[in-house]
This record gives structure tokens, sequence and C-alpha cells, in this order.
């Protein structure tokens, strides 16, 4: 099994690689962390007679890192959305691998992705000093987005091009729980019926307040709800896809 | 292999049956095809045998056991040639059919001789984005035979082929055939049909109108004659002679003597004769 996991990641790597705009989802998060690296301590500094703008770190390191994960999810969704156009998944599903192993298969490969880029990400950033397995944690906390995020496409979209607005849309999934970071506390608890908004409150709190009950409450309460939200966004894309054929 | 039998299903937004009541059944080691004109039935006959299509009624028995209580196991002796190229088309050709090969949990060909097989050893590492329709044509079969099946789908397989490589692959079918293959051919196009298939079914409005071997169908439905062509001062003359006693035939002997035939036909019916005449319709 590990060898066709192999195998599958391996060709999905290489369809990414080739692929110039795939690449451009991929790295450009990255990339802006790494720009931000230098940009963000001359900003503060240029700005501190106005405002502390390292007060905001958590957000905008949240913003640059937090979502990859789903975006990784968004570009799987993006291939699964080229394959239902050019029929690739039928001849996939007339094989003994079966569709629901060959999701499977690629939604790991997108969440180690999504994982890796999300502590590569916020090791470069360096502006909000965290232990390395609390980002691991939060991270893996918020992988089942990378499944959230392919079905999410999966489901709305038809074809490619509406895979891309959908792409541009599902920032604002994101905006809410991010922007909770302004909202006064326990207030912002009312985003928390967002799944996404735990994972990035246990990165508030872990930011903020230090890491304790509530972080890791927090951390639980983000795995339930996306994973339950993973699961009913499956069941209704499996039935999309073949319901009553 | 195959017993279809009443086989029913209507698509979950029509209200009309496309399949109504189709019964056939496939031997092993025969190439069965399936000819009828577009939205006939023809594919959605194919999806439900290979699984893509759910909810039929009927009974479907496929490789000695029920079409409902096969698993994905199923794939590991069927394989699928679809009419329409669906690749991934950033990888290789190569690559595919790897990708394709760790699906199978038993061992599959080689990857390469398959691509030599069709001529395309030397796009081996060309990705698929660049091939040639024909090119995806000829990838699109040896991934269907790429785990060596016992049972074999193919929709249209010649379809974009240029004559050269449309007549490899109908060799390679008949070699499949040899090897005790059982093929399940779907196409609109006669000739092949009459060139590949043991026995054919021509369906029409999801109904079977008849199944027999394409050699029985064109002498039942053909005249016993022969048709004979020559030039009288400089025109070109047609002439029928009944095939029975030709031998003692006068007027054909004479025109073998006069050493003028330009040509010699039986008139067996084609296929197309025998499908218009038996169904009102065409084949395109």
């Amino acid at each position: 099994m590990l060898q066709v996991w192999l195998d599958v990641s391996r060709a999905e790597f290489k369809r990414i690689v080739r692929n110039s705009f795939m690449v451009l989802i991929v790295v450009y998060l990255p990339i802006m962390s790494y720009v931000m690296r230098w940009a963000l301590p001359k900003l503060n500094e240029a700005a501190k007679s106005y405002f502390t703008l390292s007060t905001y770190y958590p957000m905008i390191a949240c913003i640059l890192t937090m979502i990859l994960p789903f975006m990784m999810g968004i570009v799987m969704g993006l291939q699964l959305l080229e394959e239902k156009d050019e029929d690739t998944l039928s001849a996939v599903m007339v094989t003994p691998f079966s569709f629901p192993r060959y999701f499977f298969f690629r939604v790991i490969f997108y969440m180690t992705l999504g994982v890796v880029l999300l502590i590569f990400s916020h090791q470069i950033i360096g502006i909000v000093k965290l232990p390395f397995w609390a980002v691991l944690v939060v991270g893996i906390c918020m992988l089942p987005h990378t499944m959230i995020g392919a079905l999410v496409v999966g489901l709305i979209a038809e074809n490619q091009v509406q895979g891309f607005a959908v792409m541009k849309g599902s920032g604002l999934l994101f905006s809410g729980p991010v922007l909770s970071f302004l909202i006064p506390q326990h207030w912002d608890l009312l985003i928390g019926i967002i799944p996404l908004f735990w994972p990035v409150k246990a990165y508030f709190l872990a930011a903020t307040v230090g890491i304790g009950g509530f972080f890791w409450l927090a951390i639980a309460l983000g795995v339930v709800l996306q994973c339950a939200t993973a699961v009913v966004l499956y069941r209704l894309f499996i039935r999309k896809m073949f319901g009553g054929e | 292999m195959i017993t279809v039998k009443n086989l029913w299903y209507t698509y979950p937004k029509s209200k009309e049956p496309t399949l109504k009541g189709l019964d056939f059944h496939i031997d092993d080691g025969e190439i069965f095809g399936f000819l009828g004109p577009s939205a006939s039935g023809k594919s959605t006959t194919q999806k439900l045998l290979i699984g893509l299509l759910k909810g039929y009624k009927g009974e479907v028995s496929i490789l000695g056991k029920d079409a409902k209580s096969w698993g994905s196991d199923l794939y590991q002796d069927l394989g699928v040639g679809f009419e329409l190229p669906n690749h991934f088309l950033q990888l290789t050709g190569l690559e595919n059919l790897k990708l394709f090969s760790s699906f199978y949990k038993k061992e599959t060909r080689d990857p390469m001789e398959l691509l030599k097989l069709v001529g395309l050893e030397e796009a081996a590492d060309q990705r698929v984005k660049n091939y040639s329709k024909g090119m995806m044509v000829r990838l699109n079969f040896v991934r269907a035979i790429l785990h060596d099946p016992k049972l074999l789908f193919l929709d249209e397989p010649t379809s974009g082929l240029d004559p050269t490589n449309a007549k490899k692959l109908r060799e390679i079918i008949l070699k499949l055939k040899k090897e005790g293959k059982t093929i399940f051919l779907t196409t609109h196009n006669m000739h092949i049909a009459d060139e590949l298939c043991d026995r054919v079914a021509f369906i029409v409005e999801g109904k079977i109108a008849l199944v027999d071997s394409p050699r029985a169908l064109k002498l039942s439905h053909g005249e016993l004659q022969v048709r004979v062509e020559y030039r009288k001062d400089g025109a070109l003359v047609q002439e029928d002679f009944p095939l029975h006693g030709l031998g003692k035939e006068e007027g054909f002997r004479a025109l073998l003597d006069a050493d003028e035939l330009e040509t010699i036909h039986s008139r067996e019916a084609t296929l197309e004769d025998v499908f218009i005449k038996e169904t009102g319709r065409s084949l395109r």
C-alpha cells in the first residue's frame, strides 16, 4: 500500500510542477512569508509612531501560513475537476484501485504537502515565536481542511473555470476566523460555527495567551468540527458524482 | 462470460427508459459486437456492464458472478478502452501506464513493451497533452490491456486512427482473441464489426433487434448471385448471374472465355444493409 501511495504521490507531484498555475498556487504564500520576514520588522519600525504593527503579527502569520492546508485542498479540487473534464476519473474507476481509495491517497498527499508548507512558512516568517511542536499540532489540526478545500471545489464547481472562481471566493471562508483576532474575547466564539475558527483560535491562543487548557480545547473542537464537516461534504460529493447512477 | 437478461435502465432525470429489456449472452473467447446508431443505448449498456452506472433492473452476470455482487476485484480481470481518450495530460505516456499499473494487485505487462506494440515507444517520454488524437487513442487501448484482462470492453477502438494504425490495432484485437480473451466491442463502424466480430447485436432505441454472426446475417439478407462488370463498346456493363449452377451458366462462361471481365462480386448484403433492413435506421 505504501508503494502505491508513493506512486500516486509522485504522479501528483509531477502534475503540479508541470503546471505553472498550480506551482504558483503552491509557492506564492511561502514566498510571501519569506518577503514578510524582512518587510514586517521594517514596516513595524516605520509605523511605530502611529500604531504597533507587531500586535497584529499573529494575525498576519495566520493569514500567510494557516491557510496553506486549505489551499492544497483547492489545488487537489482543481486537479479533480480537470480529471472530471477529461473523464480520467472513469479510467481510474474501472481499476481495482477504486475511486474512494484514489481520493483518500491523494488527500493524504496534499495534507502532507499542506502541513509541511505550513510549518516551513511559519518558521520562515519567524514573527511569532512558538515551540515547533505547537506549530505542528496546529498544522495537524488544520489537516481536515485540505479535504474540505478539495470537496468545496468539487461540489460547487462544474468545471475548471468555475473552480478558479470558487478558489477566489473561498478566501471568505477563511476571513471570518482570521478577523476574529480583532473581536473582543468571548464574542469571537460566535464565529465558532465555522470549523476553521477553532484551529485558528488555538493558534491565536498559543501566540498571545500561551499554550494551556483552552489551546487544547480549541484543537479538540477544531478536529471534531472539521472532521464532521469533511464527512458531510464527502457524502455530498459522492452523491453528486455517482448519485442515482 | 456475460449473460444479460431483461436489462432495463432509466437515467435519474429521465422519464423514458434508455434500455428496454435487453437479452444477450457472450461466450468465453468471443468477440461480440454491439452495433447501433448514436443514442441507441450502446454506451449505456457498456457503462452498466463495466460498473460505471448502477441501478439497473434485470439480471447481469459477468465473469461467472452476479454483477451486483462484484467489488473492485472485478477490474483485475476486466479492461476498458474508452471511446474518447482520458489520460493524465501532464504525465507522459509511460508515466500514465506506470501509474495505472500500480493500481493492480497482479503483475502487469511491461508498459514500454505495450507502447512499442502500438508504435508509441518514441513518444513514451512525451507529455500526453502533446500527443495527437490518434496517439491518445492508441495509449487508451494499451492501458486497457495493461493488466492482461480476460474480458475486454472496447468502445470505437479505431476511431481517430489513420488506416495503418487502425489495421495494426485490429490485428492486435484478433491476436487477443486467439489468446482466449473475450471482447465486447461497441461500434457503429460495420466494417470493423464485420472483420472482427464472431457475433453482432443490433441495438436500436434501447432494444436489441437481432443477434447473429456477420456472415450469417449477410448471407441471409443477400442474394445468391454474383455481379460481374465488364466493358462493352467502351461502356461499363453490370450483369447478375445466379450463384448456384454458375459454372454451367452460358452467359457467364462466355464472358470468362472472352476475357473481358473486370470485377466479380458475390451479392451478399453488407452489415449496414442488414441493419437498415431490420431496423429501418441508419448506423450513423
